[in-house]
């Protein structure tokens, strides 16, 4: 038989072909099944724990007290929040989920409504001294799909001596208050509060909490916050940018001091996990004597104050093929000492009320954010499609505080787009 | 058996003539076998995920549950999407002022330094350090710069000339130009690159047969120098269209696309739509749209640099 060179270019082409597709082939289906047998490989997805020192205290200090003497390694895949979703995402199109996921609040309903998070026995909270305003995040449909980790609060520090300068004895009780004292103690050429170094969506669902509303129905599928609150909220907010007690062009840069910091506002609403770099940047305005604390206070005279509470959630994947193994491992992170370890490295509030550690007893944000659990809640979320509106919100804000649209239009372009979303869920 | 030899004889003539006629056969064969291995690699990389991300246009994918036919919706939809208009026209903004500026100054630059001016290098060196410089990098020292407090580079230069703070990148309004100004610098030195390479490879016999006829410098800028860079000019300007419609990570870093999408651009909005709302049906219509428009715009570059780009 002779070879001729058609054929040998034809066979060429045809195993290129092949090779390419094998190839193919081969990159897709490498990430099925898993053992279920006595052993295996737990596979873990987190935003937090970041850098060299986070993954020591992650898998050293953490993981390794837990699988060590066991049949089961562990795998770590370390992102940030602003990749996690995306990664959670493709990971699911991917089939390679991993075991024990972290996400944030507001995420438990999307993902367990897709099938990607799994229900937790309840009995995962027994002997758990944690309170019940922080599980609230943690349920999809009545049914626990998710543990608090730990967790961060929004509260409001101010300087005492812009205060005592002003003759404000008392913080303010409720946000009419609040607007006049900020007139009061804004500093020259500064603000009364910095509303916007924080995430203005944020910021605004927390104002949202303020006048008793709420982003979505009881079972996440009709727009709520078009009832009033949403708008009295973005309009509080126009009303001290009109006040000039508020500016949104103040407001810190990333890596930088905020504007508290800097003597440039008065008050700021911040994010309670931010003490660690407080303590670094300017250890002399965090003290007792220097800071004084509240709570966004309620709308109405007499009403409670409100904690936004955020915070790292520990789930499971539903397809995971280790349940029983996740789940002990679920409850180990939450056992004091892994925990501290744990909060030690993030600077964030434990979400156990019973670690008396200096850690936390020292942290003069977090310590206030566990004594204030009563008024915490989530109010992010609440929806199966909150992943697709969020990401809408801050655009419509911000045309507002920066004078594009009126309250109004902005907050009926979210409802519009908010309802859009819900739609097609 | 003679006359079968004979046949075979006369059957096997034609074959003689053909040897002549399949070199060059035999040459395009060859050359199909070399072209193989690049062709089968563009067509399973990039051939093969165009043609799915055209397919998927006309769907609605979340990448969990299988796509759906959706006929034109996505594109209906971007019809009546301002948004998407918005990133559309920040685009057009962004290379229409931002491309020929930065064009302008990198032949300025390349013809300065075309001259052999003593460290002639250190400013080669220094005007290329932001092309191969991290873009998050960059966006962490332009943060610094634009900060809007008192502690912002820019605003402390304004205020030692006692001019008010500004916004910029806080501001909608300031926003887009000052993004525009980074993409600027930060394009400056590869298009000098090859400005200067190109320069240094214009025959210096037309120089000189010019001199012979007497003309001024000027005219020899824009009689023999520009005609000659016509050809890198084509490149560079569709290099730079191309790089200005893939503009992500400087706004990702920067600015998130806001405020309130005052720097959004088209990949930004095909990110947030595909990796943050899970709408992938969506998301390649949009994309589609983007490789039309860059088709477009490479059609009238060709023509406006004059048809030519060998």
């Amino acid at each position: 038989m002779t070879l001729r060179r058609r054929d040998f270019l034809a066979a060429s082409g045809v195993s290129l072909s092949a090779l390419a597709l094998a190839a193919c082939s081969g990159s897709g289906s490498g990430g099925g099944g898993g053992n279920g047998g006595g052993g295996g490989e737990i596979s873990l997805l987190t935003p937090e724990f970041a850098g060299t020192t986070g993954k020591a205290a992650l898998e050293t200090g953490i993981l390794d007290g837990f699988f060590e003497g066991t049949d089961y390694s562990y795998k770590v895949d370390y992102t940030d929040w602003t990749k996690l979703n995306e990664k959670l995402s493709t990971s699911v199109a991917g089939g390679l989920v991993a075991d024990v996921i972290m996400p944030g609040a507001g995420w438990v309903e999307p993902f367990a409504h897709k099938g990607v998070l799994t229900e937790l026995p309840e009995s995962l909270l027994d002997g758990l001294p944690v309170n019940e305003n922080l599980l609230a995040q943690c349920r999809y449909e009545g049914k626990l799909h998710a543990l608090p980790y730990f967790v961060d609060g929004r509260i409001c520090i101010y300087n005492r001596a812009l205060f005592d300068a002003a003759g404000i004895a008392e913080v303010p009780t409720n946000l009419d208050d609040l607007r006049e004292a900020l007139k009061e103690v804004t500093p020259d050429g500064g603000v009364g509060i910095d509303l916007f170094s924080s995430n203005i969506r944020q910021t605004w669902s927390h104002l949202l909490g303020c006048y008793g509303g709420r982003l979505f129905n009881d079972d996440g599928t009709a727009v709520a916050f078009d009832d009033g609150s949403g708008l009295a909220a973005l309009q509080y907010m126009l009303d001290l940018v009109a006040d000039g007690t508020a500016n949104f062009d103040v407001k810190g840069a990333e890596g930088q001091p905020r504007p508290w910091q800097q003597g440039q506002a008065a008050v700021d609403l911040l994010n309670s996990s931010l003490w660690p770099s407080f303590t670094e940047q300017s250890p002399e305005l965090v003290t007792e004597d220097a800071m004084g604390m509240f709570l966004l206070p309620s709308a109405e005279a007499g009403g409670d104050p409100v904690m936004w509470t955020g915070g790292t959630l520990l789930t499971m994947s539903s397809r995971t093929q280790h349940a029983d193994k996740v789940q002990e491992l679920l409850s180990y992170m939450l056992e004091a000492e892994p925990l501290l370890t744990a909060v030690t490295e993030s600077g964030k509030v434990p979400a156990r009320t019973d670690i008396e550690d200096p850690v936390v007893t020292d942290n003069l944000m977090a310590q206030y954010t566990i004594d204030n659990f009563g008024y915490a809640t989530a109010f992010e979320g609440g929806s199966p499609a909150w992943m697709e509106i969020r990401g809408l919100v801050a655009p419509e804000l911000e045309a507002a505080v920066t004078g594009q649209k009126t309250a109004q239009q902005a907050i009926d372009a979210l409802t519009a787009a908010a309802q859009d979303a819900l739609s097609r869920v | 058996m003679s006359t079968n030899t004979v046949d075979r004889q006369t059957q096997s003539a034609p074959p003689a003539r053909r040897r002549g006629a399949t070199l060059t056969q035999r040459q395009g064969r060859w050359g199909l076998l070399f072209a193989a291995p690049a062709t089968i690699h563009i067509a399973l990389w990039t051939g093969l995920p165009v043609v799915v991300s055209i397919i998927l246009s006309f769907t609605n994918y979340d990448m969990l549950n299988p796509p759906e036919f959706s006929g034109i919706d996505n594109y209906v939809t971007l019809a009546n999407d301002p948004v998407f208009w918005k990133a559309l026209g920040n685009n057009f903004i962004m290379a229409v002022v931002g491309i020929p500026i930065s064009m302008l100054i990198s032949l300025a630059l390349a013809v300065m330094l075309n001259q052999g001016l003593r460290g002639n290098s250190i400013f080669r060196t220094a005007v290329f350090l932001p092309h191969v410089t991290a873009t998050v990098a960059i966006a962490m020292i332009w943060l610094w710069i634009y900060s809007p407090g008192g502690n912002g580079l820019l605003n402390i230069v304004l205020g030692f000339f006692g001019l008010p703070n500004q916004a910029f990148l806080a501001s909608p309004s300031q926003a887009l130009p000052s993004v525009i100004l980074v993409t600027i610098w930060q394009g400056i030195g590869l298009k000098m690159m090859i400005y200067l390479a190109s320069l240094q490879g214009i025959d210096q016999q037309l120089y000189e047969a010019a001199d012979i006829d007497g003309a001024s410098a000027v005219q020899k800028f824009f009689r023999i120098t520009i005609p000659m860079l016509k050809p890198v000019t084509f490149f560079i300007l569709v290099t730079s269209i191309v790089g200005n419609f893939q503009t992500f990570d400087l706004i990702y870093n920067l600015t998130n696309g806001g405020p309130a999408n005052s720097t959004t651009v088209i990949t930004y909005q095909i990110y947030q739509t595909a990796f943050q709302q899970f709408r992938m049906g969506l998301a390649t219509a949009q994309s589609v749209v983007l490789l039309v428009v860059l088709v477009v715009l490479t059609i009238i570059s060709r023509k406006v640099t004059g048809g030519k780009d060998d």
